[in-house]
C-alpha cells in the first residue's frame, strides 16, 4: 500500500464506517459509528473488558456535553481518542486509590454472552492476546491504523507524535503480528484437534 | 495492509466484530445517553465558561490584597528607617530639639522658620524648596498645624500658592512623620507627657492616617514611660492583637514589663 498521510493505513477494508464529511455530527451518529472504536481504544489503553462498557459510557457522556466544541475540520476519531484517553487516565487514578483501600479480591466479572460464532470469538481472543503482548505505544498505533482505519496524520494528531514515529511503531507491530499469526498456524498444524 | 497474511487479516476482522460492547450493553449505553440528551442537550457547557472569569477575579482580589499587605509592611518600614536617620541627625543637637519639643508640647505657636525645624526636614527637602519654605515660614505659623507643617516641608511653595486646603498627599505624609518624630524625640528626652500630647494631636489631625501602627506603638511606649503601666499594658495587648506580626511587636510587648517595671526610655523606634 502506498503510504499517504490522508488515506487509511490499512487496505483490507476493515476501516470503520465512512468519515463524517461536513458539519458537526449528532451524538447519535457519533455513538452509532464509533462506539466500537471507543470500546477498543479503551481496551488498548489497558482497560479490562468488563470495564470498557463503563468507559465507553463516560466517553459518550463527555461527547454529549462537548460535541459543540468539536471542529469538523479535525479528525473525529482522533478527538474521540483524546477523550477516551482522558477518561481512562481518570479511571486508572481512581482505581489505584481504590486498590489502596481495598485489599479484598473482587469477584470475577460475569462471562459475556455469546454473540458470535465460536471461531470468530476465538480469533478475536487471539487478537486480543496479540494486542496484550504489545507495548502500549505500538498497540495504540496498530489499533488506530489497522483496526480503526485512521490515517497516519490522524494518528499523529491524536497521539501528538511525529509521523515517522507512527510509521515505525506500526511497522514493528505488523512484524510482530505476522510472527504471531505464523505461530498460531504452526500450533494448529501440530494440534489440529484443538481447533 | 498488503503485507499481512490472510490469517492476520482474519484476526483483525474477528477482533473488530467481537471486540465491542454486547448488544445489551450497547442498548443500555444508548439509553443513558438518550436520557442525558432529554435532560438538556449540552446543558453543562456554560458552567466551565464562567470558571476562568471567576478565577481571574479571585486572582485580582488576591493580588490587590497582597499589594496592600506589602504596602503596610514595607512602606512604613522604609519611612521608619528614614525617621531613624533623622533621629540620629537630631541627636546631634539636643538643645534645639528640646526647644522644638517644648514649643509643640505646650501647644504654643511654633516657630516654623527656626533653623532647628528646618534642619529636621533636611532629609526630605530639596535645598531650593527649603529656601522657599524658609521665606514663607512666618506665614505658615498662623495657619493650622497640619498646613504649617506641610508648608515648612517640601510642599511649602505649592501649599502657599494653592491655599491651606490644597495640601498634597506627600506633604501629609511628611507632616505625619514630623509629628511622630516629635513624639519620639519627646519620649527619648524624658518627656512622655509631651510625647502623649503630640500623639494625641496626631490622632486628631490624621485620623485616617497611614501611620496608625507607628502611632499606637509610640503611644504604648509613652504610656508606660509616663507611669501609666496599666493603660499601657491594655493598649499593648490591643496592639498585639491588631498587629501580631508588626515590626514593633517586640518593643510594644516589652514596653510595659510585668509588675509595672520602671520606664524604659531607651526603647525608641
Amino acid at each position: 500500500m502506498s503510504k499517504t498521510l490522508d488515506t487509511p493505513l490499512t487496505s483490507a477494508g476493515f476501516a470503520a464506517g465512512p468519515a463524517i464529511e461536513c458539519g458537526a455530527p449528532s451524538v447519535r451518529e457519533v455513538f452509532t459509528r464509533h462506539l466500537g472504536t471507543v470500546w477498543r481504544i479503551a481496551r488498548a489503553l489497558g482497560v479490562a473488558a468488563d470495564e470498557a462498557d463503563d468507559v465507553a459510557q463516560e466517553v459518550f457522556l463527555v461527547v454529549h456535553r462537548r460535541l459543540h466544541t468539536f471542529e469538523p475540520s479535525r479528525s473525529l476519531p482522533a478527538w474521540l481518542f483524546g477523550i477516551t484517553r482522558n477518561v481512562v487516565l481518570m479511571r486508572q487514578r481512581a482505581h489505584t486509590r481504590r486498590e489502596r483501600r481495598l485489599s479484598a479480591v473482587e469477584p470475577p466479572a460475569p462471562p459475556r454472552e455469546p454473540e458470535a460464532s465460536l471461531e470468530l470469538q476465538q480469533a478475536a481472543a487471539f487478537m486480543q492476546e496479540f494486542l496484550d503482548g504489545l507495548d502500549e505505544d505500538k498497540r495504540v498505533v496498530f489499533l488506530l491504523a489497522d483496526v480503526e482505519g485512521l490515517t497516519a496524520s490522524e494518528i499523529a494528531e491524536a497521539l501528538e507524535i511525529p509521523l515517522g514515529t507512527v510509521f515505525s511503531r506500526l511497522r514493528a507491530a505488523r512484524i510482530k503480528l505476522e510472527q504471531f499469526s505464523q505461530r498460531l498456524r504452526a500450533r494448529s498444524v501440530r494440534r489440529p484437534h484443538d481447533r | 495492509m498488503t503485507d499481512e497474511s490472510p490469517s492476520a487479516r482474519a484476526l483483525i476482522a474477528a477482533y473488530r466484530a467481537c471486540a465491542r460492547p454486547s448488544a445489551a450493553a450497547e442498548a443500555q449505553l444508548w439509553a443513558t445517553l438518550a436520557a442525558a440528551e432529554r435532560d438538556g442537550p449540552r446543558g453543562r457547557e456554560d458552567r466551565p465558561s464562567r470558571a476562568p472569569w471567576l478565577a481571574l477575579a479571585a486572582g485580582l482580589l488576591l493580588l490587590a490584597a497582597w499589594q496592600l499587605d506589602l504596602a503596610r509592611m514595607f512602606v512604613p518600614g522604609q519611612v521608619l528607617q528614614d525617621m531613624r536617620h533623622q533621629a540620629e541627625y537630631d541627636a546631634a543637637g539636643p538643645d534645639s530639639q528640646d526647644a522644638r519639643i517644648r514649643a509643640d508640647g505646650e501647644g504654643g505657636p511654633r516657630e516654623a522658620g527656626t533653623p532647628e525645624l528646618e534642619g529636621q526636614k533636611l532629609v526630605v527637602t530639596p535645598p531650593r524648596e527649603r529656601a522657599a519654605g524658609q521665606g514663607r515660614g512666618a506665614q505658615a505659623g498662623a495657619r493650622g498645624r497640619a498646613a504649617s507643617r506641610a508648608e515648612s516641608g517640601t510642599g511649602a511653595a505649592e501649599a502657599a500658592e494653592g491655599g491651606d486646603e490644597a495640601v498634597a498627599e506627600g506633604d501629609r505624609m511628611l507632616a505625619e512623620m514630623a509629628l511622630l518624630q516629635q513624639a519620639r524625640a519627646a519620649l527619648r528626652g524624658g518627656q512622655p507627657g509631651a510625647a502623649l500630647a503630640v500623639l494625641e494631636r496626631h490622632a486628631e489631625e490624621f485620623a485616617d492616617c497611614c501611620m496608625l501602627e507607628e502611632r499606637q506603638a509610640l503611644r504604648v511606649q509613652a504610656l508606660c514611660a509616663a507611669g501609666e503601666a496599666a493603660r499601657g499594658a491594655v493598649e499593648a495587648a490591643a496592639f498585639l492583637r491588631a498587629h501580631p506580626r508588626s515590626t514593633y511587636a517586640g518593643r510594644v510587648a516589652s514596653a510595659c514589663p510585668e509588675g509595672h517595671a520602671p520606664k524604659d526610655r531607651s526603647k525608641d523606634l
